[in-house]
């Protein structure tokens, strides 16, 4: 289905494109959102993001990958970029760490900085596919496709991972039996 | 136990079996990281405007590439089509045209004989080039020795058997004409006669 509607923004029926936007909205505000944290921001973001796919899906190859990778590449890079232009203000490294929630409430704010404290500890790009696996759903094809790398390196990555986070977890629960 | 969770753990497990033994502290974590993620609104109004400008932007697309392939559009061939083919058509046949019918490079002209020399061999006499004080000059002598200018013979003013070399080489005295009449070809020099041009 999705395929064919692709065949058919290719083809020039561009009207077609309303369909996956339609598809793929609250995915690439959300991919965006958790990583700017704001509003505008995401907004902003999105609508440069859907823009370029609509602008460029005459181009899109679908034997090289799926469309939902390639939106989500689109995003991946307008994010980056966003982090880039505005770097004098904002710090690259927190690209794919979490968005700074200007208003989030008390109880969200508590959940957030325990899992910042946790995604502090791993490397960037070891958190980026453990946000992608985790928050954003997206399976490890779609991972590989969108971060340019093989499969099963990011299996792999996952899985260490959550190992090393899952050390820190039994610390806690230790830390929890003795002062609880 | 959450679906998610457990869809992620399960996946976990392919990847490393030996995971399976931390079940209860990776359940825990991947709670956790579910838990921590950002409740995200979805607005509306920001969806529709997003959209209504998506729509814009295809009507734009559309718009350029219909004025691109309108104007070579076969179906309805118009005279405007026509003429401007035609013009196009010329301005790629025309040059074309011009550049393969271009007069060719003009040749040299070849050179002409010198009219003198020839009337001297029509005579019968052998050229022979000379240098007198005025440069070289062309002589025509004839079987019987006798000798004309050139020019001298052509414009009739000298004859054959009328001129002929007298030597006088010898006689003490360095003689430019030293033959029978005056424009005499051959003068004594310090190389025809040392002996009288010292």
């Amino acid at each position: 289905m999705e395929q064919e509607i692709i065949e058919q923004c290719k083809k020039g029926n561009l009207k077609e494109f309303e369909k996956l936007y339609d598809s793929y909205f609250k995915k690439i505000y959300r991919f965006i959102y958790y990583r700017t944290g704001h509003k505008e921001t995401a907004e902003d973001i999105t609508s440069q993001t859907f823009i370029k796919a609509l602008e460029k899906i005459q181009g899109f190859d679908l034997g090289r990958g799926t469309f939902s990778a390639w939106i989500y590449c689109i995003a991946r890079n307008k994010v980056i970029d966003h982090y880039r232009t505005r770097k004098s203000e904002l710090d690259i490294s927190g690209v794919w760490g979490l968005g700074k929630d200007p208003n989030p409430d008390i109880e969200a704010r508590d959940r957030l900085r325990e899992a910042e404290n946790y995604l502090k500890k791993i490397k960037k790009d070891q958190r980026e596919i453990v946000l992608m696996r985790v928050w954003d759903g997206l399976s490890y094809k779609e991972i590989a496709e969108i971060t340019g790398k093989n499969e099963a390196n990011c299996k792999m990555i996952f899985s260490r991972t959550i190992g090393k986070l899952k050390e820190e977890i039994v610390l806690l629960l230790i830390l929890l039996s003795i002062y609880g | 136990m959450d679906k998610r969770v457990k869809e992620i753990l399960e996946d976990l497990y392919l990847i490393d079996r030996s995971l399976r033994k931390h079940q209860n502290e990776l359940e825990k974590l991947i709670e956790k990281l579910l838990m921590a993620k950002p409740d995200v609104e979805i607005d509306e109004v920001f969806k529709a405007k997003l959209r209504a400008e998506l729509l814009d932007r295809v009507a734009e697309l559309k718009a350029k590439k219909a004025l691109f392939w309108n104007f070579f559009n076969f179906q309805k061939f118009s005279y405007v089509h026509v003429l401007s083919l035609f013009l196009l058509c010329a301005l790629l046949i025309v040059p074309v045209v011009y550049y393969l019918n271009r007069p060719a490079p003009a040749e040299e002209p070849p050179m002409l004989a010198n009219p003198a020399s020839v009337f001297c061999e029509e005579q019968g006499g052998v050229l022979e080039h000379r240098m007198v004080e005025a440069g070289q000059k062309g002589f025509c002598i004839f079987e019987d020795g006798s000798e004309c200018g050139q020019w001298d013979f052509f414009r009739g003013e000298c004859q054959k058997g009328e001129r002929f070399c007298k030597d006088m080489c010898g006689d003490g005295i360095c003689q430019e004409f030293v033959c029978m009449a005056l424009g005499c070809p051959c003068p004594e020099t310090k190389e025809t006669c040392p002996e009288d041009c010292k």
